[in-house]
């Protein structure tokens, strides 16, 4: 029994003028059905390219995916014709978007858009609004997005994304733009109904903390790779990259209060910045001459030389 | 009834809307029904051999569609409240076709009688005759230039001469003045409605001019602004939305048609040949040919900001086709300056026709529009006031129904609706 989803060796390029960079490089993981995966990781890291790459929807149509794979319950998707791959997107990957707002057509009723383009028997607004918690399906169905607030229109927009029932969920930082409290419930909501009906879910997030504590697995990704894959708990506990570790230092919630945050020096690589090496190494406090001269490959869950063994 | 109080209801929302939709229909079916409110011919007549319909026996098969989609029209702001629009809107139109078809059938070819003609022949029978019982070719030789009649000045004696004072001067080419001959159906000689917006040099009836000539200028703004919008939309959707050569393609096409005056283009193609009797329709087409590119600027430069619309992006998450996308996704949101910029040119475009018509190469005699109207009355204020007033009124009809459309079309404009 193969996985939901496998990923491996991801290459995605990115276009700027009339050259090409790598955003993605040599990525690849596994998710069990009904399984949370955290992808975390800094501005520009090429998580959210991550997410795009797998329905193959970036944001700029010239990006590309230049080698890898992406396979879904063993279907190849990396090489799949445009009009297959459409068939599949909605029915069985399902997008969660970071901005409600902006994600809910402006000019359509919700409960309108909750069932556009589902079957007659499928297409019933009111019960799948009813399914992500709203309070009044029956209002919040004849009320246009701007008539919602921001908590209801997260929800109509998770509404969307589960109507069809997908089997991989995909949500790109479904919750920034919420407050923390709104932020948690929806998360909870997320990740109860993949673990309900079985769904894989790809939750991309920049705070470690909502990761941790709402992922089953946590993947770690620095200039477009993946430096850290673990267990929430086992991350937790144990990081073993120092990036890990610092995202985990810097993390507000587990800094005691009256102490300064734990702030990593220096600034993430430029995209398209060439490297040689590790691109963590001129920020890592245990780099040596061999870290910026070879590239450390993912071995057993850690791409790095000198992993940490516990925690400093 | 409970349906007409749900219509109501929502006119007195958006009592804006709902006025400057009723203006503009009511122009309209003023405009479709003409052969019915301004026409020499009886609308009915009782002759010995059993009853005829000369006002309707006199109309060619498209006109006979036109004055059955009058009705409609005038309800549209009623039907446009109602719940049943989608079954009223196809239904409606397609029942007067298959009317007009029947009629064109059944009726024969349409019979015609020169103006004034049936008056004549009418010989005492019993006849109805439309609210203004004169045609718009009709002549009154015995009443040139005719003040309206509700003004004292227009008061004539038996024989014909102004009871006040002389007909005002018209360079002494006026004929010596003659006994008025009031024909069958006609109010009296000084009856306050018998001219009410007066005469011309022909003794035509004004009214009756205007509300003909209102008919070819609505048509000449609705249709042309029909041509824009569909030709524009088109274009416009296709550089917006493909972008690259398409885009390129179109961008160059609209400077190109841009580089041409839009007068100079309508008068050149009249001039070529286009006039006679369908020249209203090549005016509208020409100015719709022309006008489309305000439309397709408008709804590319929307389409290029929406292509990076993150709900077109969450409706391909979906899965929805491209065709899907930009109809029911992308076009609804480009709706505002689309609406705008086509009702505006409805206006504009009955501006050019009477500027087309007052350099005298628009419509042939006896057809007139407004803005032949205008021209033609030089000579005296009421034959410039009456005509130019409703082109006014129907021109801010027009851009009044463009706006309110426009903040209606935006649910964060609407307020209430959930």
């Amino acid at each position: 029994m193969s996985a939901l989803l496998e990923i491996s060796g991801l290459c995605v390029s990115h276009a700027r003028g009339t050259q090409r960079f790598l955003a993605l490089e040599q990525v690849g993981f596994a998710l069990e059905a009904g399984e949370v995966l955290a992808v975390v990781g800094e501005s520009g890291s090429g998580k959210s390219t991550l997410l795009a790459s797998i329905p193959r929807l970036f944001a700029d149509p010239e990006s590309r995916i230049e080698a890898g794979s992406i396979r879904l319950a063993g279907r190849e998707l990396a090489g799949l014709p445009e009009d297959q791959l459409r068939a599949l997107r909605g029915s069985s990957i399902g997008l969660v978007f970071q901005d409600a707002q902006a994600a809910l057509n402006p000019v359509l009723r919700v409960g309108m858009q909750v069932t556009e383009g589902l079957s007659a028997h499928a297409a019933d607004a009111l019960a799948l609004l009813a399914r992500v918690g709203l309070p009044e399906p029956a209002r919040a169905a004849a009320a246009y997005p701007h008539q919602l607030s921001g908590g209801m229109r997260q929800r109509a927009l998770l509404a969307l994304a589960l109507a069809r029932r997908p089997k991989l969920l995909l949500a790109d930082e479904p919750t920034s733009a919420l407050d923390p409290v709104l932020g948690r419930e929806i998360l909870a909501l997320l990740c109860g109904a993949a673990e309900r009906e079985g769904m894989g879910l790809v939750l991309v997030t920049h705070e470690i903390g909502l990761a941790l504590r709402h992922a089953q697995r946590v993947a770690v990704m620095y200039a477009g790779r993946i430096v850290e894959i673990a267990s929430a708990a086992e991350l937790a506990r144990q990081p073993r990259h120092p990036y890990s570790a610092a995202l985990l230092a810097a993390d507000p919630a587990r800094t005691r209060r009256g102490e300064r945050f734990a702030a990593i020096p220096g600034s993430a690589p430029a995209a398209g910045e060439h490297r040689s090496g590790c691109a963590f190494a001129p920020r890592c406090a245990r780099a040596r001459e061999r870290c910026t001269r070879e590239r450390p490959l993912l071995e057993s869950g850690c791409a790095c030389f000198f992993p940490l063994e516990v925690r400093p | 009834m409970a349906e007409l109080r749900r219509v109501i209801g929502s006119w007195r929302e958006r009592p804006g809307l709902w006025a400057a939709l009723a203006l503009v229909c009511a122009l309209h079916a003023l405009g479709a029904a003409a052969p019915l409110v301004a026409n020499d011919a009886p609308l009915w007549m009782g002759t010995p051999a059993g009853w005829r319909w000369p006002a309707l026996e006199q109309l060619e098969g498209g006109e006979r569609f036109v004055l059955l989609l009058a009705p409609w029209i005038l309800a549209a702001p009623l039907w446009a409240a109602s719940r049943w629009r989608a079954r009223i809107a196809l239904g409606w139109p397609a029942l007067a076709l298959l009317v007009a078809l029947l009629w064109q059938l059944l009726a024969g070819p349409h019979v015609f009688i020169p103006a004034g003609e049936w008056k004549r022949e009418l010989g005492g029978a019993p006849a109805l005759f439309a609210p203004i019982p004169f045609g718009q070719s009709e002549t009154n030789p015995s009443e040139p230039w005719r003040p309206p009649t509700w003004l004292a000045s227009s008061k004539i004696d038996e024989q014909g001469r102004y009871e006040q004072r002389a007909v005002p001067s018209s360079g002494g080419l006026e004929l010596p003045a003659s006994r008025v001959e009031v024909r069958a159906g006609e109010p009296a000689r000084n009856a306050p409605l018998r001219h009410a917006l007066g005469t011309d040099a022909q003794g035509r009836d004004l009214f009756a001019r205007v509300v003909w000539g209102a008919r070819n200028s609505l048509t000449v703004g609705l249709a042309s602004a029909l041509v824009a919008l569909v030709l524009g939309t088109l274009l416009g959707g296709l550089a917006g939305w493909r972008g690259g050569r398409a885009d390129v393609l179109v961008s160059r096409a609209i400077e190109l048609v841009l580089c041409f005056p839009l007068l100079f283009a309508v008068l050149l193609v009249m001039s070529v040949g286009g006039g006679g009797s369908a020249a209203v329709w090549t005016i509208a087409l020409v100015l719709g040919l022309s006008g489309w590119t305000g439309v397709a600027r408008l709804l590319r430069a929307e389409l290029l900001r929406l292509r990076e619309a993150e709900f077109v992006l969450a409706a391909r998450g979906l899965g929805f086709s491209e065709l899907r996308i930009v109809i029911r996704h992308a076009l609804p949101n480009a709706l505002a300056p689309l609406i705008v910029a086509t009702s505006f040119f409805a206006g504009t475009a009955m501006l050019v026709e009477s500027a087309i018509s007052y350099l005298g190469a628009g419509l042939v005699e006896p057809e007139s529009s407004l803005g032949g109207l205008v021209r033609g009355g030089t000579e005296h204020a009421w034959m410039v006031i009456f005509p130019g007033l409703v082109l006014a009124l129907a021109v801010v009809a027009w851009n009044l129904l463009g706006e309110e459309l426009r903040d209606w079309n935006d649910p964060r404009l609407r307020g209430g609706g959930a």
